[in-house]
């Protein structure tokens, strides 16, 4: 009986909060406490669900046309080429980019009102990471920082904020909440093989302890213990049979083709095995969606990578039973101009574009908001960038308005700003 | 009929600048001793050794360690003066330039808002480089950086426009930042909730660079051309084409130019631009003569517009109020209407004017942290009236000195080496001033520390990145990749830099680094010491020297020995023992 229900909270999330748990259970046990499993389970649940809930961010670098993507406007002529396509929710259309996704629908909601002032890549960029403009003398910490802040396992096996690609960096946070940057997903990581023996690495380690500690004394403590740190955190690392977790190679062959054999993929797969291994943030990076010229054949080569990546992320999380503890996010840093420009290209727009969010307890099977139908204005709902990360810090369980303290001693907020969007929650 | 810059900037700034023989470092540094210390100056603080010390002056000046031959010849030079001797002859060196060059490119680089930023870095280093090895005086640069116009490539001196794109906002922002060291910028939405600055305070400081525009080089087809041009004439009043020529391309007569009439004028590249979309309103695809000279380009941040406008925050859309250039530190009457040039001239001499303390007070506080650990102001850069100084007394003697040195940036390094204060043995449990705790070495001091011990010039790193990012990753070669890993802002306090697990992995198990270290051949680290036919304890004192800059504490000889009689070679233990020293805290900082 208790095996069972140890079990089950196991398959539900990772091993910490198993052992918190047994220990807790055991502590109580032995106190004489008259305390049923149920109720424990329920003080337990609050906190399971907290520590329970992911996002994996799939950012879409260069601002995706929302016309070939998420709100095609076929018939019209700021719509071009692109078709709409039916998908599994009867009344939503999207573009025929995106065939895979289409089937998805159930448990995507869509907004097709984002609305933003920034139409610049770096500026906006930054701005959808951290919920604020650039500032050259605040370094503000990506969402994945504060997110990993507030309910992330700092002291499991694996970092518990990883991006694969470059991304915004924890700012002034500092480095326990940077992000672990991979560049080649799919595979181990660059520098995680030891040169000598498991036996030889320790007995260097140790070596390199002792003379740690005599810097302590002649030098400084301070280094020395932020050093003990970072060398245990990175040993645990190469030494955990979880760095494994990295290498994808051990994934069936069918499910790898459903993600697709393209960096994006690799990268979404690997997305999912780390969250599933309690990664609390998880960044991936996919396409070149900047497409100031052949708008339509970029977009459609770019959604040929995502598209299946995105698809099989979404199933593959269902199939396991993540889906409802994991926000899957899609979004990149502005939309598109409607119009079309004379290389068969759309510039930046901010003023209306899409994004996509499933799971975490996001309610699918809906479109929020609405552009006009020449896709120039916002016509239904606008949501801004604050209104936005509010409705995610929701879902997922973090407070949106925790003050981070600035070096300058001023107090930011996680999101400043915004409302929740009730209704795309579930 | 012109304004001249001259004649303006003679009525604004008529403070007569006398020429005074600069104060001696020596008599500086003595000051500031004093004035921390008292008359017990020998008493009240211990100095170091003298391997700590060049380790702390190699790397503070040259931004290298010491090899274990220049240490030494230095140990056993018995003359008295060797210490001032050696502070001489490292800012004489070029890695004194280089070395500076490259702090100067973090703290300007590593908060840039312009991403394509990097394609200035290497012209940059090199400038800031040749610039402090000439020496030339600190308000120059300053000037320099502030006034960049024209190309960016290879123009080094548009660092620090063109890391923010010519953006007002944020170039003003960073200029005061940097140069004065005050966090204007936080007033850019409201009023600063704890400093005296006002909003409309940033704004007219703001005011000075409105009219910079940064931009792809005209003509250039090369993705990473930029060029920083003036924006004085209102483009709205600056039509794209006149009338006369409009009514010469419009050969039917029919008020509206198609694109085929275009042809061979120089209305064609407006066809087949991005200006077609706000210049064609209706989108027929033919121009109207109404059109083009109604049109009126989109205002973009770091376009350049003629005047600055403050935003009104309860109606963000509108164009706001129009503010007039002033600056918060002199408030004086500044001319309306002048041009791009003129506006940076003036605010350039505010900025390094003699009688505005916070210029020198800046640089003083940067320097000095840099070399000491710790800071008159905590951050760097938020200093200013409205922030406490510790040592207040110090920092004026200093700033008085260096003013009078006009801005001499080596005057200061070399007063500040020069201090017995710089010279104090590591001792973190002392208070303020006295404390003298090792420091995190920037990436490139680590780079250069690297290099040194394994015995090559340059790491073989490479970016295997894909696209325009790891073209310009790899511009940067392997000190460029090494910083990818290692890089972090200087103007950070140190103690918030604490490593990461990429750094880490680097150190730890990088096969390039294990190779160089301790391959079996001759050529490796290991492979050198060990051969070198020494005694047990000889071959890892020679290690420590090396790697360390000094020679290795007894209870650290004892370490090495019991771990050495182990180990089931010598030569394995020596490569463990190597690993040891480059992976310990040690190493990746200086005493």
């Amino acid at each position: 009986m208790n095996l069972q229900i140890f079990d089950a909270i196991t398959s539900l999330r990772r091993g910490f909060v198993r052992r918190r748990f047994l220990a807790t259970t055991a502590g109580l046990l032995a106190a004489g406490h008259a305390t049923s499993l149920r109720s424990l389970m329920a003080e337990q649940a609050e906190t399971l669900r907290k520590q329970g809930k992911s996002m994996i961010l799939l950012w879409m670098p260069g601002g995706p046309s929302q016309f070939e993507t998420l709100d095609p406007k076929p018939g019209h002529e700021n719509g071009g080429p692109t078709e709409a396509i039916a998908t599994s929710v009867s009344g939503i259309k999207i573009a025929d980019n995106f065939p895979k996704v289409a089937q998805q629908m159930k448990d995507i909601a869509i907004v097709r009102s984002m609305t933003n002032k920034e139409g610049s890549h770096p500026r906006a960029s930054y701005q959808l990471h951290t919920g604020y403009v650039p500032a050259g003398s605040v370094k503000h910490p990506s969402f994945g920082s504060s997110v990993v802040q507030q309910i992330g396992n700092l002291t499991g096996e694996l970092p518990s904020f990883v991006s694969v690609g470059a991304t915004q960096g924890a700012g002034f946070l500092g480095m326990e909440y940077e992000p672990f940057v991979v560049s080649q997903p799919g595979q181990l990581p660059d520098n995680v093989a030891l040169q000598v023996s498991k036996d030889r690495f320790q007995q260097r380690s140790d070596l390199m302890k002792k003379l740690n500690a005599e810097f302590a004394t002649t030098g400084s403590k301070l280094l020395a213990d932020n050093h003990e740190a970072l060398y245990g955190k990175t040993s645990r690392l190469v030494l955990t049979p979880e760095i494994q977790t990295f290498d994808i190679s051990s994934e069936p062959q069918s499910l790898r083709d459903q993600y697709g054999d393209s960096n994006f993929g690799r990268g979404c797969l690997l997305a999912r095995r780390l969250v599933e291994r309690g990664v609390s943030f998880v960044e991936v990076r996919g396409g070149n969606w900047d497409t100031h010229q052949n708008n339509f054949e970029d977009c459609a080569k770019n959604a040929s990578e995502v598209d299946p990546a995105t698809a099989a992320l979404i199933s593959d999380l269902r199939d396991r039973g993540m889906l409802e503890n994991t926000l899957v996010v899609w979004m990149g840093e502005f939309g598109r101009t409607p119009k079309i420009n004379p290389r068969e290209g759309r510039d930046h727009y901010p003023r209306v574009f899409s994004m996509m969010m499933a799971g975490g307890g996001i309610r699918g099977g809906q479109v929020y908001g609405s552009s006009t139908p020449d896709g120039t204005e916002v016509a239904s709902d606008p949501v801004t960038v604050p209104d936005l990360l509010r409705t995610i810090s929701k879902t997922i369980g973090i407070n949106p308005d925790h003050e981070h303290m600035s070096p300058q001693g001023r107090p930011l907020k996680v999101v400043d700003g915004g409302k929740e969007i009730a209704q795309l929650l579930g | 009929m012109r304004r001249s810059i001259a004649l303006i900037l003679g009525i604004v700034l008529a403070v007569p600048q006398v020429q005074a023989d600069p104060p001696s470092s020596q008599s500086i540094a003595d000051a500031v001793d004093k004035s921390l210390w008292g008359d017990n100056l020998n008493s009240a603080i211990a100095v170091t050794d003298d391997a700590a010390f060049l380790r702390r002056v190699m790397l503070d000046i040259a931004g290298r360690p010491a090899t274990p031959e220049e240490i030494r010849t230095f140990v056993t030079n018995e003359s008295t003066s060797k210490r001032t001797e050696k502070i001489q002859e490292l800012l004489k060196s070029e890695d004194y330039g280089q070395n500076w060059a490259h702090y100067w490119r973090d703290a300007i680089f590593l908060r840039a808002t312009n991403m394509r930023a990097g394609i200035v870095r290497g012209d940059f280093e090199e400038w800031m480089a040749a610039e402090l090895n000439r020496n030339t005086s600190w308000d120059k640069i300053a000037t320099q950086l502030m006034t960049a116009t024209g190309e960016v490539n290879g123009n080094g001196q548009t660092a620090l426009i063109f890391a923010h794109e010519g953006t007002a906002e944020e170039v003003a922002a960073e200029a005061s930042r940097l140069f004065l060291g005050i966090q204007i910028q936080c007033a850019n939405c409201h009023d600063h909730p704890w400093d005296s600055w006002k909003r409309t305070q940033f704004h007219q400081f703001t005011a000075f660079f409105p009219r910079v525009s940064v931009q792809r080089k005209r003509g250039s087809d090369k993705v990473f051309e930029f060029e920083i041009t003036a924006v004085d004439q209102d483009r709205s009043r600056n039509p794209i084409a006149s009338r006369f020529l409009l009514t010469r391309v419009d050969k039917n007569r029919d008020s509206a130019i198609t694109e085929a009439e275009a042809k061979g004028t120089p209305l064609a590249r407006v066809f087949s631009g991005q200006a077609m979309q706000f210049i064609d309103k209706n989108g027929d695809k033919k121009l109207t003569i109404e059109e083009i000279m109604t049109a009126e380009p989109p205002e973009r941040p770091g376009r350049g517009s003629v005047e600055h406008y403050m935003a009104d925050l309860n109606d963000p859309g509108s164009e706001g109020t129009k503010i007039d250039p002033k600056f918060f530190l002199n408030n004086r009457k500044v001319p309306t209407g002048l041009s791009d040039a003129e506006r940076r001239a003036m605010v350039s001499q505010f900025v390094t004017s003699k009688s505005n303390p916070w210029f020198a007070r800046a640089i003083i506080n940067r320097v000095w942290y840099e070399m000491n650990g710790t800071s008159f102001y905590t951050p760097v850069d938020d200093i200013g009236p409205d922030r406490e100084c510790v040592n207040e007394e110090t920092l004026k003697i200093l700033t008085d000195g260096f003013i009078d040195s006009n801005y001499d940036l080596k005057w200061l390094v070399e007063t500040i080496a020069t201090t017995r204060t710089y010279q104090r043995r590591s001792d973190s449990s002392a208070e303020g001033f006295a404390k003298s705790e090792p420091m995190r070495l920037r990436s490139d001091q680590l780079y250069e520390s690297l290099c040194q011990c394994l015995g090559v010039s340059e790491l073989p790193l490479r970016s295997t990145q894909r696209g325009p990012q790891g073209m310009l990753q790899r511009a940067g070669g392997g000190r460029g990749e090494f910083a990818r890993i290692f890089g972090f802002d200087p103007s950070t306090p140190r103690d918030e830099v604490t490593g990461s697990i990429p750094e880490a992995l680097f150190l730890m198990n990088s096969p390039m680094i294990a190779r160089l270290m301790s391959a079996p051949g001759a050529g490796s680290l290991v492979s050198k010491v060990s051969m070198s036919s020494l005694a047990e304890d000889d071959v890892v004192a020679e290690l420590y020297l090396t790697m360390l800059g000094r020679e290795p504490s007894t209870r650290e000889q004892a370490i090495a020995r019991e771990y050495l009689s182990k180990t089931t070679s010598f030569r394995a233990g020596i490569e463990d023992l190597a690993w040891a020293l480059l992976n310990s805290a040690e190493f990746s900082s200086r005493p």
